[in-house]
């Protein structure tokens, strides 16, 4: 029998997957494991690899296209069969679909109290989301995202009032203006992009966010970071040493090292640091583990490790999750300062500037010195001003005293 | 006829060579040897019509009311007289008879009871004779809608008459079914469309006399369903002028629906003025609103404005007044249902043979894209109106039943 594969779950949790590449074309011959398509989500590019073996009939899915999991993407027929066994196969696929359908709908069927039309979730009748023709042209033509919109037509149906409640909603995702003849370009969203606004828009408008800044005096770690880079073989950054900072300041703040869990705050034993990885087209935050017990020489490989494999799409799912804390560091560019948005559910981040040669005072004498200026960004569901200070007078310490960090 | 001593043998002969004669001379015409069947021959491949033919000629192209005066009685700004509606439905008529004398009236009783049982043609015996006079043009017949109505057929097809027949109750339409639908209706369209088939056909919808099931159907739905006639609809005196003249001026058969509740109606028409035409494609907006389209036509127009403000439900009320495929006015509707997204149909009669049926498949085919919930209807019962009273009541819909469709229309808006 003919298999149809299905768009697959890449990653928990992800409802919808795009073909970034196919790795094999229809003719092809594949065994069991061998790769099919590299799938692009939201988070991440996951080889996908075939669970059956056979020769590759048909691709239904273009590569670049979304569509939601479950979605049939390919036919592979088993050994023997020819062509004339694709229609059934779908056709069976189909079918078998179908069952579903009527007992999912089944709930929506049963007549509502005509008087009373409560809002209802959009989507409570099942994945199905019921909004009029003319919500879903409003939508097409402003870009509203219509999940978002709870519906308050019969049966919960998303009706034209609802979408004029959501242009005005803050949240609700800016008009797209038609767009002119010329003058500018209209790029079609990565899931990567959409990942971005989507959850950066939320972690600005939702997480109560605070800042904390502090200048650090680095001339002794630009000084320690040279011997040690001429004494071994691998090569440290000071990102490196902010790493090892961060994550002792964490160890000596604990209540710094949680994140908020709507009912409860969760503290974390270990030290899982997200190192902010610009890549082609965004940007992606690999977390490293247990950082308080790595060395420094560790720190740097695991780094560059997962900056390489950022930038060549090839992080697993489970390396992008987890951690209480992220550093994102602009220094290489110049920036003197700045302050990041959190992460979520992360509670802190630190946005690191460059070290640059700045007027200090030494003993009550104005001298030059090497400055970096880093900016706490902080979640104050979990973390107050006291705790912040404390957390960034450690760090600072830390810093100014590099030697400790090597300890 | 040979014992009568009409014809002899060798007439019959002659008139049988006659007859071979001619049919040959046409078959030589049309036929040709076919070249793939030896000895067999074939209809020639050039005469057969191309299939986009299919439909030419179903109706006129309304070219003959060119020149014609176009008055929207919306837009007029001149005086105005006060008439009863019936007495403008024979006023018309007077009008029109005297000004062409191809029109003759057909229909029971339309010569006697000053005007017919409602006055719709009161005077115009007295003024134009009836059937017992040779001259007569308003003429009583018997009760025999198959017959009656086909002569006025003829009489269209024969082209010096112009008849306006009147079906006492819409319902006798199906007594002359045949005559109506099988012939009138198809007759312009199976002979290449060139043979026009100017007649009117006046009947009164009667929901609320009492008259009982075979009498009180609204016959819009079942005309709208045979291509070849056009409807008109009119909700007021005025209107019906512009109408009547429009449908007397027409080379197509066309329905004049009137109703029994706006006869009596206190009404006005433009001062001075019975010849302006109301061409088709002409709805009137009877009231400018944004949550929902209401589209109705007839006695319905007044219900629907009484149920608009009674809800307070912002209702775009539009009066359709040509009511066939051809003649709606898509443009006016478009407008409205692109404004409010909603649309609210409004008939009084049964539910199995309701004109709003089609109407809104035509819209949510047109408009899909544009509505916010689907499209309404308030119509009658499944049932015809019974004789009793309140099962009369029951089965037709008045001002109550668009309120209650109006509230439904605001649930279905959803909450602000």
């Amino acid at each position: 029998m003919a298999a149809v594969i299905r768009m697959p779950a890449a990653l928990a949790g992800v409802t919808e997957g795009a073909i970034q590449t196919w790795l094999a074309q229809a003719g092809d011959t594949i065994a069991v494991g061998a790769p099919l398509a590299e799938i692009e989500t939201e988070k991440a590019v996951v080889e996908y690899q075939s669970e059956v073996g056979g020769t590759v009939a048909r691709l239904l899915v273009e590569a670049g296209d979304n569509v939601a999991v479950g979605t049939p993407i390919a036919v592979v027929l088993a050994a023997g069969e020819g062509d004339d066994a694709i229609g059934p196969a779908l056709a069976a696929a189909g079918l078998s679909a179908e069952p579903e359908a009527p007992a999912a709908a089944a709930p929506a069927a049963a007549p509502a109290p005509v008087a009373a039309p409560a809002a209802v979730q959009a989507e409570a009748a099942g994945d199905r989301l019921f909004a009029s023709p003319i919500v879903r042209r409003l939508a097409r033509e402003r870009g509203i995202d219509l999940t978002a919109v709870t519906g308050s037509g019969p049966e919960g149906r998303i009706v034209r009032r609802d979408l004029d409640g959501a242009q005005v909603a803050p949240a609700a995702a800016p008009a797209v203006a038609p767009a002119p003849a010329s003058g500018s370009t209209d790029v079609p969203l990565t899931g990567m992009r959409r990942a971005i606004a989507r959850r950066l828009t939320e972690s600005k408008t939702t997480v109560p966010h605070f800042y904390v800044t502090a200048h650090c005096n680095v001339g002794e770690l630009l000084e320690l970071r040279k011997r040690v880079n001429s004494a071994i073989e691998t090569k440290v950054s000071v990102n490196d040493f902010v790493l090892k900072a961060v994550a002792g300041a964490l160890r000596a703040v604990p209540e710094a090292n949680a994140i908020w869990g709507g009912d409860v705050i969760r503290r974390f034993d270990t030290v899982d640091l997200a190192v902010a990885v610009a890549v082609e087209g965004g940007l992606l935050t690999p977390v490293l583990r247990g950082v308080e017990s790595l060395t420094l020489t560790q720190v740097a490989a695991a780094v560059a490790d997962a900056a390489a494999r950022a930038r060549a799409g090839k992080l697993r799912q489970e390396e992008l999750e987890g951690g209480s804390f992220s550093v994102s560091n602009l220094g290489m560019y110049g920036v003197d300062e700045f302050s990041a948005i959190l992460n979520p559910p992360q509670s802190g981040i630190l946005a690191v500037g460059a070290a640059k040669e700045r007027p200090i005072v030494v003993d009550g004498q104005l001298a030059v010195g090497s400055v970096m200026t880093v900016t706490l960004s902080a979640d104050h569901r979990v973390i107050d001003g006291a705790v912040a200070a404390q957390w960034m007078a450690k760090f600072v310490a830390l810093i100014e005293n590099p030697v400790a960090i090597l300890a | 006829m040979i014992k009568l001593g009409l014809i002899d043998e060798a007439g019959v002969a002659a008139v049988r060579e006659q007859a071979q004669t001619a049919m040959a001379a046409a078959t030589a015409e049309l036929l040709e040897a076919d070249p793939e069947q030896a000895g067999k021959r074939r209809i020639r491949p050039e005469l057969w019509p191309d299939p986009g033919f299919v439909d030419v000629g179903l109706r006129g192209d309304a070219s003959e009311l060119d020149g014609l005066t176009v008055a929207d009685p919306l837009d007029h700004t001149g005086g105005w007289v006060d008439t009863k509606f019936v007495d403008a439905v024979a006023a018309v008529m007077d009008r029109r008879m005297a000004e062409d004398p191809r029109i003759v009236v057909l229909g029971e009783d339309v010569h006697r009871l000053n005007g017919g049982t409602n006055g719709a043609t009161k005077g115009l015996a007295k003024k134009y004779g009836d059937q017992t006079s040779e001259t007569g043009r308003i003429l009583g017949t018997p009760i025999s809608e198959n017959a009656f109505f086909g002569l006025g057929g003829g009489l269209a097809l024969d082209g010096r008459y112009r008849p306006v027949v009147e079906f006492m109750y819409p319902d006798f339409m199906w007594v002359a079914a045949d005559q109506v639908f099988n012939q009138v209706g198809k007759a312009r369209h199976m002979f290449g469309g060139d043979n026009p088939v100017p007649l009117v056909l006046r009947t009164k919808v009667a929901m609320g006399s009492g008259y009982g099931s075979q009498h009180l159907m609204d016959p819009a739905g079942i005309f709208a369903t045979a291509p070849g006639w056009r409807i008109v609809a009119p909700s007021s005196a005025a209107d019906y002028v512009g109408l009547m003249n429009a449908a007397l001026a027409l080379q197509d058969p066309v329905l004049v629906i009137e109703h029994v509740d706006l006869y009596g109606t206190a009404d006005r028409v433009p001062e001075g003025d019975l010849d302006y035409i109301l061409p088709p494609g002409r709805a009137a907006v009877r009231r400018t609103g944004s949550d929902v389209t209401v589209i109705s036509y007839l006695s319905m127009v007044k219900a629907s404005l009484d149920a608009i403000e009674q809800t307070g439900v912002d209702g775009e009320l539009i009066d359709l007044r040509w009511l066939d495929r051809a003649s709606l006015d898509w443009e006016t509707i478009g407008t409205s249902i692109r404004k409010t997204n909603a649309v609210l149909i409004v008939e009084q009669g049964a539910r199995g043979t309701s004109y709003g049926a089609w109407l809104s498949d035509a819209i949510q085919r047109r408009f899909f894209d544009w509505l916010d919930q689907p499209v309404q209807r308030v119509t009658g019962s499944e049932a015809s109106p019974s004789i009793s009273k309140v099962l009369e009541r029951a089965a037709i819909a008045r001002t109550e039943e668009v309120v209650a469709a109006l509230e439904g229309e605001r649930r279905g808006m959803g909450a602000r």
